[in-house]
Parts: structure tokens; C-alpha cells; sequence
């Protein structure tokens, strides 16, 4: 099926599974692999980067380049032409959209004036999608997975609350991009991860400062070495008996990012290792190695919090 | 610790993700039925990735976000004001 309106250069038109799948072929052999399309299988040419005003003069890019006049704000160099397609051209429009989410939300809180609803369907007139209400309702499914997990990355409700809201306008506003039956939980896992990291950024915040040495620990090793019966006791009993309610979830919040997304995927929404590579625009072997890594840290975090002595590679100076 | 171990072990995380072929499958469980330290370490980290997902999914959207989506799902079926 064909994608209605692709109308900007190679790296914006995508999806996130069809950048995906420029970068990769499809394993024939991996049942759980959603996120291949015949017609992408094209490597990235990276030729023409969306901010060529030819390319995209006359498409959504063109929308967008009115909107953010009308508003007086520049579009500002974008770092990742893969990235920005795979979260549906978002990244360029950050501004734009964010803008929009300050003002609905505004709205939301009790401060309507009627301004958020009119932009949205000025917005909404803007697009050339197709029938799109059952595939947004197919979104709102998503919603409290979206939020779970926009809560580990940014640690914070209200910023989760904000994190989630711009990910729903962009999905709103490029749902015509989207590909009816393909995976709208990666989709939007896919928008959501790359405004975070694009906020990250902004804050100069570097995300890649992880790819730290391995930890080498695990709880099951740790108490099997201090001589604890560990196989008859679970994980459960080890580390959230102990303990005072949250601990996982703040282990898993205090892990570097890239190993924090990757953890929040697998763990707790369940991808698989080929989804997470698309979401997060990166190797499957990448994915492996910050998952171990990840668990490893989480590990780590949740043995001091259950108040054992510290595992030996922590505590440093020791030995 | 024996060479199946090893390999065994090697696969503890595609093994728990699910992310295995069935012939490895079928591998690492013929080593987890003769080998009970391997078994347990394998129930222990699948334990941990279960514990991790529970822990986790206990926080459900505010109802007022919930609210605000539905809301921007049905603006399109308005007539454009």
C-alpha cells in the first residue's frame, strides 16, 4: 500500500520501520519481525537532506516551513537525517509542535481560550491525510504504555504528561504516514524516543556517554559467591521484600539512557531486539550489549538498595 | 564449568527474550534439563525480567491524558470549523 502523500526527499517520508528497513534487510526466519516493507529496501541515500527546499517545496515540509514563519522561528539544523525519519520527520518540526502541545495543554488546564482547539484544526486542514479516525483510536491503545515508560525516561510526571503529548501530535500529525496494519506500538515508540532524545540534546545532555565498560554483575552471582541460597529464593524476595516499593523502578530510572531505553523496550513493553533496533535507530548487536549491560547495572543499583554490603566492583577502593 | 555450560550461558538473554531460533530453543533446554545450577540461573534471571515488567507497569496514564488524546483523535471527524 502506498504511502498518500510522499511529497519530501528519501530521509523525511519514511516511517520509523521504513528507515528501519532501509538499514537492514528482513530476517525471513524471525516470526515476531513486523517491520519489513518490500518498497524500502533501498539503502539510504542520504542525498538531499529535508532541509532542501527543492526536494520538499510543495509537501508537508513546505506546511511546516509556513507555520514556523508565521511564528517567526527558524528551523534549526538537523543532526540525523535517518532519525528524523524515523520519527516521521519530527525532529524538524520540534518547535512547531511544541508550541502546539504548550497550547493545548494550556488549554487542558483550564486556560482555554479557544486558541489550542483552532490551531489544531488549523493544523488538521493542513494535512492532505486520508480517513484516519480509526487508526488514531488505534493509538490511544498505546497510551498508558507510552506514559509508563515516558515516566522511567524522564523521571518526572509532568514531564512525562509533556513527553506523551508531543508524541500524540506528532502521531496526529503524521498519521497519514503511518502504514495501517504495521506496528503502531513501535511507531510511536519511535516518535516518543526521538523527541526525548532531541530534548536531551538540547539540554546538552550527551545520551552517548554509556557505552561504558560492562559491569559484570548479577545479583544471582553476587549471593551465590556470599554463600546465600539463592536458588530458593526469587528475585522478588531478594530485592522488593526488602525493600521500601519502588526500588526497580528507580534502578532502572537512575541507568545512563541508551541503556535505560533499551531495558524500558525489552523488559517492559516487550519488543523484540529487531523492534528496538528500528525504534531506536541502532544495531540488534547494540541492542544486546546495552540490554546486558543494562540488566547488569540494574542489577548493581537494586543489590545496594536492598541493603546488602556493596557489590565488590562498586565499591571503589575496596580490595 | 563445561563447555555446554558456556554456550548455554552465552544465551541466557535471547533465551529469556524470546529471541531464540526453535532448534536453539530445543539446545538450551536439553542442557537446563541435565544441568540444575544452569536451570536456576536462567529461573532466576527470567524471574528478574518478569519482576522488572511488574514493578513497572503499575503507573497508568492520568485520566486527564487520557482524555486529551481521545479528544485530539476526534478532531478530525469535526467539520473544520
Amino acid at each position: 500500500m502506498a504511502v498518500p502523500s510522499r511529497v519530501i526527499s528519501n530521509a523525511a517520508a519514511g516511517d520509523g520501520e521504513g528507515a528501519a528497513a532501509r538499514r537492514r534487510p528482513a530476517n525471513p526466519d524471525r516470526p515476531r519481525d513486523r517491520a519489513s516493507h518490500p518498497g524500502h529496501r533501498v539503502r539510504d541515500h542520504r542525498h538531499g537532506s529535508p532541509e532542501d527546499p527543492d526536494r520538499s517545496a510543495d509537501g508537508i515540509g513546505a506546511q511546516i516551513r509556513r507555520e514556523e514563519m508565521r511564528r517567526g522561528r527558524p528551523r534549526r539544523p538537523t543532526p540525523n537525517p535517518i532519525q528524523i525519519g524515523a520519527a516521521g520527520a519530527g525532529v524538524v518540526v520540534e518547535g512547531a509542535v511544541h508550541g502546539l502541545a504548550v497550547r493545548v495543554q494550556a488549554g487542558l488546564r483550564g486556560r482555554a481560550d479557544g486558541s489550542g482547539r483552532a490551531e489544531i484544526r488549523r493544523n488538521r486542514m493542513d494535512q492532505r491525510g486520508v480517513g484516519m479516525s480509526s487508526d488514531f483510536s488505534l493509538f490511544e491503545r498505546h497510551l498508558d504504555a507510552l506514559y509508563r515508560s515516558a515516566l522511567r525516561l524522564t523521571r518526572k510526571p509532568e514531564d512525562a504528561e509533556d513527553l506523551v503529548q508531543e508524541t500524540y501530535l506528532r502521531a496526529y500529525r503524521y498519521r497519514n504516514r503511518f502504514k495501517p496494519g504495521t506496528n503502531e506500538k513501535a511507531w510511536l515508540f519511535t516518535i516518543m524516543t526521538n523527541v526525548f532524545r532531541n530534548r536531551l540534546r538540547k539540554r546538552a545532555a550527551p545520551e552517548d556517554s554509556i557505552d561504558q565498560p560492562g559491569t559484570d554483575f548479577d545479583i544471582y552471582d553476587q549471593m551465590r559467591r556470599d554463600g546465600m541460597p539463592v536458588h530458593l529464593m526469587s528475585p522478588e524476595e531478594i530485592i522488593v521484600d526488602r525493600g521500601f516499593g519502588d526500588e526497580v523502578k528507580h534502578a532502572l530510572e537512575e541507568l545512563p539512557v541508551p541503556m535505560r531505553m533499551v531495558v524500558v523496550l525489552v523488559d517492559v513493553e516487550d519488543f523484540s531486539y529487531k523492534e528496538v533496533a528500528s525504534i531506536l535507530g541502532i544495531k540488534i548487536g547494540t541492542v544486546m550489549s546495552r540490554l546486558h549491560r543494562g540488566r547488569q547495572a540494574l542489577q548493581k543499583k537494586l543489590w545496594e538498595y536492598s541493603g546488602r554490603p556493596k557489590a565488590p566492583s562498586l565499591a571503589v577502593g575496596a580490595r | 564449568m563445561g563447555d555446554h555450560c558456556q554456550q548455554t550461558m552465552q544465551r541466557l538473554n535471547t533465551y529469556i527474550d524470546r529471541e531464540l531460533s526453535e532448534t536453539e530453543v530445543r539446545k538450551v533446554k536439553a542442557h537446563l534439563d541435565d544441568c540444575p545450577p544452569c536451570e536456576q540461573v536462567f529461573d532466576f534471571q527470567a524471574e528478574m525480567k518478569r519482576l522488572v515488567r511488574k514493578e513497572c507497569c503499575t503507573d497508568d496514564a492520568p485520566a486527564r491524558l487520557r482524555d486529551w488524546v481521545r479528544q485530539l483523535g476526534t478532531e478530525k471527524s469535526k467539520p473544520a470549523g
